[in-house]
């Protein structure tokens, strides 16, 4: 079907972004922001 | 199905009301803690050793510290623990480059700074993010930050709160001042009553 | 699909993105590298439980860093569950989807269809638009949803705080200010059917946009379909199947598959066609 293929197309295209986005590091920066809270920037201020 | 809905709600209140037993409790099994509340013992002996001596400077004899690290600064110069024998009272301000609160107390940090460096005050920036070092240099540079920015070492991981920015005063000998560190940002009044009670 | 297997998979869902329990009692958060992966529903980092990032949160930390990169990993990752699933995240894997339902099964006061309700429903893309995206990329350093808005981080900082005095001495006006919007969103949930999701997620935003083009989608056989309106009677977020199917509010519940006497509806990858993938727990004529 049609519209399945534009799901796996967008899919893979995801998978491409990621694997981009981990090349160059983006992953560290979430896990570096994700692992210490500034108080301020989740309400609790 | 009900009976899982139940159950499940049994654990989340349990899971819940176990939280209120948590940190109190817990000061003798986190290290971080039990440092700082075992400093301020030590720290009171030192005080009376130097007045005992006179000492109006700081004596190398009298300098304990706590613990040790060495670190570099971003211009490569090298730093450790004896930073700290210089300076009445050091303030290691914990911080971010994507932290906004962090990066906004950071202009008031250098007005404290720069009206305090000459009554004993020395106010030291570290942060950990990697891969963000541009940043780095434009925060910096529009907050005219001119005291030392370190970057993180594992040795200071006693410190680690989990929240930024932390900031921990540590005196003349080496030994942290407060019982518990500074979670958050602060305005600069409040920076000053902070260390106007140790710089007197 | 019953709903027991759907409430099931919510519960497991919840618990597997909470997994760190010993955070609960330490009061810290979990800081390993699992905390790289975003999980694809609305549960903040900073929860003791958590193990993994909010992709919301990391989008608009992305976006409003000083030097700007774009964003190719977060966007990679909603990508990724937009395309697979749509709002089945909704349905399926968020954490404050599954509390709202549990709030709304408590006896009270109900009324969950009005007139406003379709109008309002677009707040949430302006929320999107303006809190996660724009003003991110122009305040900087603020994550302005989290920051001003988010119940789920509001819900994490309160179990933070209850633990914590360094915590709780730090609290003041921005934090009521979420505390009441969290208890305006909890009352809410009493009395309309997941109004959060509804109105205010942006994150549901988002994977809306992929519902009809999703991998796992909603599915009707006009052949079967006698259009008795039953499906659109039971659809909880007031879509109507037959005429909105892939609608970018369905949160793929299921509920109007259970309500079909005809089994003219499924969720999944394909449309089910033989008698034989009927559900056997599935009367023919169950009129209401």
């Amino acid at each position: 079907m049609k519209t399945n293929k534009t799901a796996l197309l967008l899919m893979a295209a995801a998978i491409a972004l990621i694997v981009l986005g981990a090349a160059s590091g983006q992953q560290t920066a979430v896990l570096q922001k994700a692992s210490q809270i500034c108080m301020e920037c989740i309400g609790l201020g | 199905m009900r009976k899982m809905f139940i159950i499940l709600i049994a654990v989340f209140t349990i899971a819940f009301c176990a939280c209120g037993t948590g940190r109190r409790n817990e000061e003798a099994s986190d290290p971080a803690a039990a440092a700082i509340v075992q400093t301020t013992e030590e720290q009171e002996d030192n005080q009376n050793t130097a007045t005992e001596q006179g000492a109006e400077e700081a004596a190398p004899a009298d300098f304990s510290p706590e613990f040790t690290f060495v670190t570099t600064d971003r211009d490569g110069n090298t730093y450790s623990e004896t930073v700290f024998s210089g300076y009445k009272l050091t303030v290691l301000n914990f911080w971010e480059p994507w932290c906004g609160p962090c990066v906004r107390e950071l202009p008031d940090l250098q007005k404290l700074y720069e009206n305090y460096s000459d009554k004993g005050l020395n106010i030291i920036g570290i942060y950990s993010t990697s891969g963000m070092e541009e940043d780095v240099t434009d925060i910096l540079t529009s907050s005219g930050v001119t005291f030392p920015i370190l970057h993180y070492a594992d040795e200071f991981a006693a410190f680690e709160t989990g929240y930024v920015p932390t900031t921990v005063l540590v005196d003349q000998s080496g030994h942290i001042v407060l019982e518990e560190p500074i979670i958050g940002s602060n305005s600069y009044k409040e920076w000053e009553s902070v260390i106007g009670r140790y710089l007197a | 699909m019953d709903n027991r297997k759907r409430f099931s998979i919510q519960a497991v869902a919840a618990l597997l993105q909470n997994a760190n329990f010993k955070g609960f009692f330490s009061g810290k958060i979990y800081s390993g590298p699992l905390k790289q992966i975003c999980v694809p529903g609305l549960n903040c980092y900073s929860c003791p439980g958590a193990l993994g990032a909010c992709p919301l949160g990391s989008l608009q930390n992305s976006l409003s860093a000083l030097k700007f990169r774009f964003p190719y990993y977060v966007v990679g990752m909603l990508l990724f569950f937009g395309a697979f699933l749509g709002r089945a995240v909704c349905g399926f894997l968020c954490p404050f989807g599954w509390i709202q339902e549990l709030i709304h099964r408590i006896p009270f006061f109900k009324r969950n269809r009005f007139r406003a309700d379709r109008p309002l429903r677009n707040i949430k893309y302006i929320i999107l638009a303006l809190l996660v995206i724009i003003l991110p990329l122009t305040v900087k350093l603020t994550p302005l949803f989290c920051k001003y808005l988010c119940p789920a981080g509001t819900s994490a900082g309160i179990l933070l705080a209850v633990n914590n005095t360094l915590v709780s001495s730090r609290l003041g006006f921005l934090f009521t200010w979420k505390a009441v919007i969290l208890g305006i969103i909890l009352v809410a949930s009493l009395i309309i059917w997941r109004p959060f999701c509804k109105y205010l997620c942006p994150l549901g935003a988002i994977y809306g946009l992929f519902n009809r083009f999703s991998l796992i989608r909603m599915h009707i056989d006009p052949e079967r379909c006698i259009s008795c309106g039953s499906c659109s009677a039971a659809c909880r977020m007031n879509i109507d199947p037959v005429r909105e199917i892939n609608h970018a509010e369905c949160i793929r519940c299921g509920d109007c598959v259970r309500a079909c006497p005809c089994s003219a509806l499924n969720l999944g990858m394909r449309q089910k066609r033989t008698q034989t993938e009927i559900s056997p727990d599935h009367a023919p004529f169950d009129a209401r």
